[in-house]
């Protein structure tokens, strides 16, 4: 079941997964804001050991596909530890500004401090803000990316809406996200390492399998491409295109407001 | 695995760590802050974007880009497109004319910015020995380095020998190749037979323009 669908039952209306859970909607923020407290300070060593340090090239893909120019206005939302920042920082260049925003004020800290550690502050500010409800004008950003954290967010169609909103007329969304595989045999391999392999990896590593299920879990329960390119369009979303990564494992759906 | 990505993942890390390893590199980039150079090769599937600050960037942009990304190449600096053969005439300013009507180049925008990158990593200074050193120490560095050095000369003292041994063996011993004396004598001979002929030619001419005369 997707959250697209599940939006539609009135009896499951205030009902929304965790992972494969059914949970209330208010308890979600809390229990993902949990997940992600405590993975927060081993979250990009857990990225480059899960996914061999790919994670990094479907990012740097996001970036291509971005045509981010000198002096644009950038926002980096669910941009955790500020990956896609530090980068949007040097090519937006002194004049361009990037927005680097996440709910959990944990992964948030993270992203700063790291950013500062790199001496990347001139063109840079950091906000603690929810994808559903974004805390900025209307027609304000040229780009906005969500890489690997709409899947994370209640209300995926409130969240695209409020990006729609904030994005300027001719710009674009990029959401880099976990998605469905193109050869179900190579799907199933890809189950097999998700469900058995990714939560001993975190146990291993930072010590907590849960939220390493939970990330296997909400991958399954994330809509695949088709379904979010529609729903991409149906906030007002033109020209939506995906771009397969890695078999599907990842895609990026690009999307412009006109 | 996206290749593409890799390739400019590599060369973005390659260039920016020689780069870090010269001190002096930060004032040379510093004269490309904010400048985009676009590098189209024809060996490559897309076109690498160079975009300075105080390291270098590297993207990869669509050769057949969407109509939202064609400014990508028409705003930057200096748009190359080339061969990886071309390059390196590239560095000789006066080739530049001579290849675009060559069409082995196209350029569009300000070509210094290509030179000062070409500049930027011929400058580089790096002094390898220092670099080993912070890892080893500098007596284990000044080994290391003496050592290699006695490697190198005694490899190229090796092939010059075996340079001299090849030549005696097969000029002296074997005789498959003329020495050098014969063959500078046969060419002179050569060159004489050449010059006779084009005389008796000539005069072969001339003989046959007067019998047609009378």
């Amino acid at each position: 079941m997707t959250q697209h669908t599940e939006e539609k039952h009135p009896s499951a209306q205030d009902k929304t997964h965790f992972g494969y859970k059914q949970v209330e909607k208010n308890e979600k923020v809390n229990m993902v804001a949990d997940v992600f407290h405590s993975v927060a300070a081993k979250y990009d060593m857990m990225n480059d050991f899960m996914s061999m340090g790919i994670h990094r090239l479907w990012k740097r893909f996001t970036i291509d596909c971005s045509g981010v120019r000198s002096g644009q206005k950038v926002l980096d939302l669910a941009g955790g530890t500020g990956d896609l920042t530090a980068k949007f920082s040097r090519l937006v260049g002194e004049s361009g500004k990037v927005v680097l925003a996440d709910i959990n004020g944990s992964m948030l800290k993270v992203g700063r401090d790291k950013l500062r550690d790199k001496g990347i502050v001139g063109n840079v500010e950091t906000v603690q803000a929810n994808a559903e409800c974004l805390p900025f004008p209307d027609n304000y950003f040229d780009i906005v990316t969500i890489a690997f954290g709409l899947r994370n967010v209640t209300d995926k169609d409130a969240a695209l809406a409020s990006i729609f909103r904030v994005l300027k007329p001719g710009g674009r969304l990029l959401v880099l996200e976990f998605s469905k595989p193109e050869n179900p045999q190579f799907g199933k391999l890809y189950d097999w390492y998700s469900f058995n392999i990714l939560p001993k990896m975190g146990q291993l590593v930072a010590n907590d399998a849960d939220s390493y299920q939970y990330l296997a879990e909400s991958i399954r329960m994330h809509p695949d491409q088709e379904t979010l390119k529609g729903m991409m369009q149906n906030v007002g979303f033109e020209q939506v295109t995906y771009h397969n990564l890695t078999g599907g494992i990842v895609a990026l759906h690009r999307g412009f407001k006109f | 695995m996206p290749a593409p990505q890799l390739v400019s993942a590599l060369l973005e890390q390659g260039l920016n760590g020689l780069l870090s390893l010269d001190d002096a590199s930060a004032q040379r980039i510093a004269k490309l802050k904010g400048k985009r150079l676009v590098v189209s090769l024809a060996e490559l599937p897309g076109d690498l974007l160079f975009v300075f600050s105080t390291s270098v960037d590297v993207l990869v942009l669509e050769r057949q880009p969407t109509e939202a990304d064609r400014h990508t190449r028409s705003e930057s600096d200096c748009y190359l497109e080339t061969s990886l053969f071309t390059l390196p005439e590239l560095q000789n300013i006066s080739n530049i004319t001579q290849l675009i009507k060559q069409d082995k180049l196209l350029l569009e925008g300000d070509i210094q910015i290509a030179q000062q990158f070409s500049y930027l990593l011929k400058a580089l200074d790096i002094d390898w020995e220092e670099q080993v050193s912070r890892h080893t120490g500098d007596v284990l560095a000044h080994e290391i380095f003496q050592f290699a050095d006695r490697v190198r000369q005694g490899l190229q003292g090796f092939k010059r020998r075996l340079d001299s041994t090849v030549k005696d063996a097969a000029i002296e011993e074997k005789r498959l190749v003329a020495p050098a004396p014969l063959v500078d004598e046969f060419s002179s001979q050569v060159s004489e037979l050449q010059q006779r002929t084009q005389q008796l030619q000539r005069r072969l001419e001339q003989l046959q323009r007067k019998e047609q005369g009378s």
